[in-house]
């Protein structure tokens, strides 16, 4: 059965290449045009353009959520996936997985494009030695982990709300979308009730810096991740149940 | 000419060793219903030609065992169960359409696909390739139809399974091709191990392979039975039957 995981899950990477390879190209030929603007344009305007990109990616993600999925029906290749002796979350949580390890690859790109772009320009005045700070470089990560989690929560109500749509015939766009709205409901209103039984989970501490008259001013703030946390875990329910749906319900 | 009165199907008889089992099965879908109170058994180690004009409910009688499809009312047993995903590890469908993906060569198309089942018998894919002469290295995408439909009977042929569903496999094929193909079942087929359901509607090149035949029209049996009897009881060839039954 472990083989078989990976079988799929290689399938899925193998899919994704092509791809991603064009997206990777046109990621990278976006920072090296960026890159020749560097002195031509306005001081850090090639960087904020640069780090802009990063805004496309979690779209990028939830697209492609969907269109995983919806490729294999218009190639009719549920056939195939359907016909495999494989529980259903097998072919949910691989594609969920490639859809994350595109998202990382992306980002990880743009970052490094980004981070490069403003080195070159002169780091706009920004104080080097910051950026060697532990306290902003786990503030990032932290920060990173929860928009992934609250990414991971809205790819599984897509995923859900697009096999969901597969149970009818007709109108499936309406149906996905009000499924989608519904699932999303639930899986916030779920969150906020589960969050006081979380309330043991110590807060996420975030520190933020502005620079005022070349002195920096270090901020700390708290963020609660219990209704984040109780959100995953409604969308969790949510994968498991849309998991069920097309081993067991959907029909072709 | 075959006497109409005579092709009134009589209902469902029981047959001892039934490895699939349809008990009063209607299956609807919105506007029509693609089959209806169907009763039937299948013998264990037989080829079963399922005949019948489109939309008979053909291919959905074929889905319902591969367990793509759900009865609407009645039940389907395969190995004496409902099709589940322990049923699909005994069951190889062939379904009419492309399934196979269009990025994958054929030899990493026959890899993955072989990975999932126990019963996949690798040397019997390698011999099935070189019988129908499919490029290894070629993508599925760039194969022709008739190299494509190859493809899809090699994935299920290459497999030991108990259980083989083919719908319409000579669909679309040029009339060597369907030799081969024919050729490929009669030299593949485990007999008394192995059960074939064929639906097509190429009669006569498949004629010879039938052990037993179950003619749909619209969604409900109107001829089941032994190949050897019906000939015998209404005096014509299966290809005649056919006919009859569509006229």
């Amino acid at each position: 059965m472990r083989s078989a995981y990976l079988q799929l899950l290689g399938k899925e990477l193998q899919q994704a290449v092509s791809t991603a390879l064009v997206f990777i190209l046109l990621i990278v030929a976006w920072f090296a045009f960026l890159t020749t603007r560097i002195g031509v344009w306005p001081n850090l305007l090639p960087f904020g353009l640069g780090i802009a990109t990063l805004g496309f990616v979690p779209f990028w993600a939830l697209w492609r959520t969907f269109y995983s999925f919806r490729q294999e029906w218009t190639g009719d290749h549920m056939y195939l996936l359907l016909s495999l002796p494989v529980p259903g979350w097998y072919a949910t949580s691989t594609k969920l997985i490639v859809a994350m390890i595109e998202l990382f690859i992306y980002s990880g790109i743009i970052l490094g494009g980004s981070l490069l772009l403003f080195t070159a320009d002169g780091l706009g005045g920004f104080p080097v030695e910051l950026l060697r700070e532990q306290a902003l470089f786990s503030t990032s990560l932290k920060a990173a982990l929860v928009q992934t989690l609250g990414l991971v929560i809205l790819m599984i109500v897509i995923q859900f709300s697009y096999l969901f749509s597969r149970l009818v015939s007709r109108r499936r766009g309406l149906m996905m979308i009000l499924v989608g709205l519904v699932s999303s409901w639930f899986v916030f209103r779920v969150g906020g009730w589960i969050a006081p039984l979380l309330d043991w989970i110590p807060p996420v501490k975030l520190h933020g810096i502005q620079i005022d008259a070349g002195v920096v001013y270090m901020h700390t703030a708290y963020l609660g991740v219990a209704p984040i946390i109780g959100s995953f875990a409604a969308a969790l329910l949510l994968f498991i149940i849309g998991s069920n749906v097309l081993e067991r319900d959907i029909e072709l | 000419m075959v006497d109409e009165s005579r092709l009134e199907y009589e209902g469902g008889h029981e047959v001892k060793d039934a490895i699939i089992s349809f008990r009063n099965v209607t299956k609807r879908f919105p506007g029509a219903d693609a089959l209806t109170d169907v009763t039937v058994d299948v013998p264990k180690g037989q080829v079963i030609g399922l005949l019948g004009p489109n939309g008979s409910g053909k291919s959905t009688f074929l889905k319902l065992i591969a367990g793509l499809h759900r009865p609407t009312q009645g039940q389907v047993l395969v190995g004496g169960r409902v099709p589940d995903r322990e049923t699909k590890s005994y069951v190889a469908y062939m379904p009419e359409v492309d399934h196979i993906y269009p990025w994958m060569t054929v030899g990493r198309a026959m890899q993955f696909i072989g990975s999932f089942y126990k019963d996949w018998d690798a040397e019997r894919a390698e011999r099935l390739i070189d019988f129908f002469e499919l490029p290894r290295r070629n993508r599925v995408g760039k194969l022709s139809k008739g190299m494509r439909a190859k493809l899809r009977l090699t994935a299920v042929l290459a497999r030991a399974s108990s259980i083989i569903l083919l719908d319409e496999p000579l669909s679309g094929i040029d009339p060597p091709s369907r030799i081969r193909i024919v050729d490929a079942l009669l030299s593949e087929f485990d007999s008394g191990e192995q059960t074939i359901i064929l639906s097509t509607h190429e009669v006569m090149e498949t004629e010879s392979l039938f052990d037993r035949l179950i003619f749909l029209v619209n969604g409900q049996i109107r001829l089941e039975g032994d190949v050897e009897e019906l000939r015998r009881r209404y005096g014509t060839s299966v290809q005649g039957l056919f006919k009859e039954v569509l006229a």
